[in-house]
């Protein structure tokens, strides 16, 4: 794991976590350095005596912790040849959080994120159109609309990357796949967060995850690849606008 | 893995699996080795699944639910599918797939062995708890909705199984009977890059380009950068010959020029 200054002194931290004496002390300080970004979605957690060292507990407890993460979907953990604990899934940032994380990212930041997202989205969304089989585009179909239906911005935000992510496994690219899941893990929660949930943003999401999906169905890659980047554009622009009015409140 | 452009398994196959094509002409020899390749390659599961099922009977009585079953019968499971890793450097991973019980809330019950790098094999674990975040709602998938009740072979992919074992593969199966009533699947994974080493040799032997194309036209393997693995084609347009391995069981065309 990557530490920063910003982080409490590692000694002191460890003895907090230890006198707690608790699992989820651990699963929280894990959780939070992935809020952080210092640990990526798709990245590996190291060893579990490293990680019990670094946040000086008996490699029980920090098995308990891990298995907390579990439980909330966060971390998955395999065994054998590519065995070990994945990051999965970002914590859903509370309101402070991605405030937070919305006045540390510049406009330029964040539009470059978009440009990537762009990028990485509509390849797949074109090769997912030549690719994919219409038995494949039910379940894709199923996904686009999970958002409105979300009871709540974690959940929604979940269901968003969820369809993101199908469209990229429709792709059949590996590594699309696993760029698509860490731009997910960056963009999403903070459209959700910040801008749009509440307000009529879920259903107009919905609608153009709709024009993604007929346009894959149709097989027409150019349409696909058109219909997504519009998508993920209007997306990254609610981010920025809301950041910009950030800005405007606190000066 | 293995370099030499055999079958599944490396003893040779006396059958021959399609004799004649749809024009009543005997295909060449080349077509005959791919079609045995997949006779075998089914052949291989048949044998697997019949062993699957056998254990998982005499392990079990017929009141035990799927929960049961998978229970009582994973350490035959076991050590039927490292037997199988083993003999099969192919294979990634081979298992049985349970229909979720109605009851239970229905959990999804899935004994999977995936090899290992030390030549050992491990169990892989899939979300299956439907409520949970990362839920493998496997029922949903093409090879448990074209095996389980219809009792055919088929070959799924290629797909990257999110969620599952997340890799690209194609995934071979054959329904699973026990106590006479079907149970669930039982199914052999075979990553993209591992298959390709495998058909490779036997697609080269073409004079001309060749290809193997799934029944959604999705490409299998080929001979050629025109047509590569996870491209879409419609054959009948490609101007080549078809010939379908129907007899093999598996649900594959060779076209070739």
């Amino acid at each position: 794991m990557r530490t920063t200054g910003a982080e409490p002194h590692p000694a002191a931290a460890a003895e907090e976590a230890q006198q707690a004496g608790n699992a989820h002390v651990i699963a929280d300080r894990i959780a939070n350095s992935i809020s952080l970004g210092l640990l990526a979605v798709g990245e590996r957690l190291p060893p579990e005596i490293e990680l019990a060292q670094q946040f000086g507990v008996a490699v029980a407890t920090l098995r308990k912790g891990l298995a907390v993460l579990r439980e909330r979907g966060i971390v998955v953990t395999h065994r054998g040849r590519s065995g070990g604990s994945f990051v999965v899934k970002a914590p859903f940032p509370s309101d402070a959080e991605s405030e937070n994380r919305l006045r540390s990212l510049s406009v330029v930041e964040l539009r470059d994120l978009r440009d990537h997202s762009i990028s990485v989205g509509s390849t797949t969304a074109r090769l997912a159109a030549e690719r994919a089989w219409d038995g494949a585009l039910a379940r894709l179909r199923e996904l686009a609309t999970s958002v409105t239906t979300a009871p709540t911005a974690a959940t929604a935000a979940s269901a968003d990357s969820r369809f993101h992510i199908e469209v990229a496994v429709l792709a059949q690219s590996r590594r699309l796949m696993n760029a698509e899941l860490e731009l997910q893990s960056e963009l999403t929660p903070l459209l959700w967060a910040q801008s749009l949930f509440g307000g009529g943003g879920a259903r107009s999401i919905q609608e153009q995850h709709l024009r993604i999906v007929d346009a894959i169905a149709s097989g027409d890659g150019d349409a696909a690849a058109r219909a997504m980047a519009e998508h993920i554009s209007a997306d990254a622009h609610c981010v920025i606008d809301a950041k910009l009015s950030l800005e405007v409140t606190s000066s | 893995m293995s370099s030499s452009p055999s079958p599944l398994e490396a003893a040779p196959a006396a059958e021959l699996a399609d004799p004649l094509d749809e024009s009543g002409v005997a295909p060449p020899p080349e077509v005959d080795a791919l079609s045995r390749w997949f006779t075998r390659a089914f052949a291989d599961l048949d044998t697997l699944n019949a062993d699957f099922c056998e254990h998982l009977e005499k392990a079990s009585s017929p009141e035990d639910d799927v929960v049961a079953l998978a229970r009582l019968g994973r350490d035959g499971i076991k050590k039927r599918s490292k037997r199988f890793l083993a003999e099969h450097p192919a294979a990634d991973g081979v298992g049985v797939i349970f229909a979720r019980a109605a009851d239970a809330e229905g959990r999804g019950v899935i004994e999977w062995w995936e090899r290992d790098a030390s030549l050992g094999v491990h169990r892989y674990a899939f979300g299956l708890n439907p409520s949970g975040d990362r839920f493998y709602d496997y029922e949903k998938i093409e090879w448990f909705v074209m095996t389980f009740g219809s009792g055919q072979h088929w070959i799924t992919g290629p797909y990257i199984d999110y969620l599952g074992v997340d890799e690209y593969v194609v995934t071979l199966t054959a329904q699973s009977s026990v106590h006479g009533r079907p149970v669930g699947i039982a199914g052999v994974d075979i990553k993209m890059s591992d298959l390709e080493r495998e058909l490779l040799p036997l697609l080269q032997r073409f004079p001309g380009r060749a290809a193997l194309v799934t029944t959604h036209g999705s490409v299998l393997a080929s001979n050629t950068s025109s047509l590569i693995a996870g491209d879409r084609v419609r054959p009948a347009e490609l101007g080549l010959k078809e010939h379908p391995l129907r007899a093999s069981g598996a649900s594959v065309t060779v076209v070739y020029e």
